[in-house]
């Protein structure tokens, strides 16, 4: 008797010990922007040219994923991790503080910034950015990829740049610009200045280059260009069109549309050799080629099908496979990075709007509201993407995340801004 | 003499005594103790460890079932008169004793676990990295009034945005105070430690 109820003891405590602790699942969140506390940057001596931290604000708030606590709200300014009081943070709501101060050692400045997570008072990294004294925005901006991608888990993407064509009429006559500015619009510089058109700018892979096209010698013509010495070449000469050139992500080729042939065709031209190949061979228009991450195959629009469609081209094969199929019309398609989403100029109800559709699982997605919406880019870490649109009758430039959470328009300028081009990492 | 040496040390009798009884303690004790150190040496090591997880069942037991006692019992003694030692019956009787008190105490932990559930999603904000399919197992510490004391990491989902995020949940949540309505033995029992699984199915990708 005894011995079997020892037993069936032991026997349901060994069950119960097999089960271990209680388990619970968490299956759902929820996602909203982070509230993020950017302590203003402590310094020692003369007061640096630009708010460091105000940059740093600004980019992680036009992320969309952060909403960062303003400072005439903090309570205290703490420079470094010594003058942290986590309560101060805390009553604030915030969930991360970052904390940076700034020291001026010869000609350069050295940041040293942290990230802390406020409600475990725990330090996430402590990191140095140093750099010359004209490079205190830049300094900022890396700042805010390390602390994005380490909140987010995605790459930042605050310090790449931002191509685009500006077109001004001033008595009857359009002046057109080719310019280059950071993502937030700060640093704008001319690149190339025409009374002829200028259209499509691409960026090299390892953003030094762009190439676009010029109206300049009467016709459309691709030129390519460096940004830092002005040194231009013109590449392409022939009778037609000569457009829409897109440098391949391995940096070996441009993809172009050429019609010296007949009608618009997808060409590729190899820079080392100088040569052209042609792709595709056919009646209907085939035009706006685009990479995919791996330069193995290409993306373009073509209304083979009777209506604009985006279809993919495998370059070792010729293979030519349609990808688009709702909707009548389809087209600019440009790969994210990611290889997985394409974005692309989509109509619907009479409309144009920037779409996605996921290459994997077909799923369509509207994401812009704005009417008339043209020429999107995918920043490098296909999170975000900026487009031409028309607002009261005037082309500007709007951004919008792929998740379609995020919304805005960048500071205007004046006159018409097209075609942007966002440059690589 | 005899009376005189008597009386002498008759004053240090008791001590001697008393001395002598110790070191007989001693030796027994020495003795003893040598012996079940070869013993346990030899295979008591897991012998010790059951019968103290027995005992401590067993007091769980006794403490937690005060009124359905009394009806084993009985029926025990029935058996025992109709000396019918039916073992199947014994352990069918404690099975379902058993039942019912698990019965009973999964019905209060798994509400409270909804509890513990319905603040951590209400405080976790995923980063846009997580995906579909990502697990993050999180150990939790507590103390009775609620509070957590420590977050551990058991399994990583391989983002660690995504492991932060969990972790964030908790210590924003900071305390689950509900938790202090629960009788001791059940917090001991289940919320003293426990896991949280991190495994997202409302994401879009």
């Amino acid at each position: 008797m005894k011995k079997t109820s020892l037993l069936l003891l032991l026997f349901s405590f060994i069950s119960l010990s097999a089960k271990a602790e209680l388990s619970i699942n968490i299956t759902r969140g929820i996602d909203n922007p982070t509230k993020i506390a950017i302590a203003p940057l402590s310094f020692y001596g003369n007061q640096p040219p630009e708010d460091a931290s105000k940059i740093i604000e600004d980019d992680l708030k036009r992320s969309g994923l952060f909403d960062p606590i303003p400072r005439k709200n903090m309570l205290s300014f703490p420079g470094t991790i010594k003058d942290i009081y986590f309560r101060d943070w805390k009553i604030l709501g915030a969930e991360y503080l970052v904390v940076a101060s700034l020291k001026l050692s010869g000609d350069f400045y050295q940041i040293t910034y942290s990230l802390l997570e406020v409600h475990s008072s725990r330090l996430v990294f402590t990191k140095i950015a140093k750099g010359s004294k004209g490079q205190l925005r830049d300094l900022s901006h890396h700042i805010s990829d390390e602390v994005y991608q380490a909140i987010t888990g995605i790459e930042g993407a605050f310090s790449t740049k931002v191509a685009y064509v500006t077109s001004l009429k001033s008595n009857k006559k359009t002046l057109y610009k080719l310019m280059v500015s950071d993502v937030d619009g700060a640093r704008e510089r001319l690149i190339l200045e025409s009374s002829h058109p200028i259209m499509s700018p691409s960026w090299s892979p390892d953003a030094k280059e762009l190439v676009y096209v010029s109206f300049e010698t009467g016709r459309p013509a691709v030129f390519r260009q460096h940004l830092a010495n002005a040194n231009r070449k013109q590449l392409t000469d022939f009778r037609g069109l000569n457009g829409a050139p897109s440098w391949s992500p391995d940096g070996k080729k441009l993809a172009l549309v050429l019609s010296k042939d007949g009608n618009p065709e997808i060409y590729t031209f190899d820079l080392r050799k100088q040569k052209f190949i042609r792709h595709t061979n056919h009646f209907a228009i085939d035009t706006e080629p685009n990479w995919a991450p791996d330069s193995k195959s290409l993306v373009f629009t073509s209304d083979r099908g009777g209506s604009p469609q985006i279809y993919r081209l495998t370059l070792k094969n010729g293979e030519v496979q349609r990808l688009t199929f709702r909707g009548t019309y389809n087209a600019r398609p440009r790969l994210a990075a990611n290889g997985r989403t394409l974005v692309m100029v989509h109509r619907s109800a009479h409309q144009f709007h920037i779409a996605t559709q996921d290459l994997v699982n077909g799923d369509l997605r509207i994401l812009t509201n704005t009417s008339l919406d043209e020429s999107p880019t995918v920043s490098p870490n296909s999170a975000m993407l900026l487009y031409a649109t028309k607002i009261n009758n005037r082309g500007v430039l709007a951004a919008v995340s792929l998740d379609a959470g995020v919304k805005f328009l960048l500071p205007s300028k004046q006159g018409d801004v097209r075609e942007p081009a966002w440059s690589p990492k | 003499m005899n009376t005189l040496l008597f009386g002498r040390f008759s004053s240090l009798i008791l001590a001697v005594s008393f001395s002598l009884i110790l070191h007989l303690v001693v030796i027994y004790f020495l003795f003893n103790k040598w012996d079940e150190g070869i013993k346990i040496q030899k295979i008591s090591p897991p012998k010790y460890l059951q019968a103290k997880l027995i005992s401590m069942d067993e007091k769980i037991k006794k403490k937690i079932q005060p009124k359905p006692k009394p009806k084993p019992k009985k029926n025990n003694e029935k058996k025992i008169k109709q000396k019918i030692t039916d073992k199947q019956e014994m352990k069918s009787l404690q099975v379902s004793k058993q039942l019912e008190l698990e019965n009973k105490n999964k019905k209060i932990v798994s509400s409270y676990s909804a509890y513990i559930t319905e603040r951590i999603e209400a405080n976790w904000n995923r980063p846009p990295s997580a995906r579909r399919g990502m697990e993050a197992k999180l150990l939790i510490t507590l103390v009775p009034t609620g509070q957590v004391i420590s977050v551990k990491l058991l399994k990583k989902s391989g983002n660690i945005a995504f492991d932060r995020s969990a972790e964030q949940a908790v210590y924003k949540v900071g305390s689950f105070d509900k938790l202090q309505q629960l009788d001791i033995r059940t917090f001991e029992k289940s919320f003293r430690k426990f896991q949280l699984v991190f495994k997202p199915n409302d994401l879009r990708l």
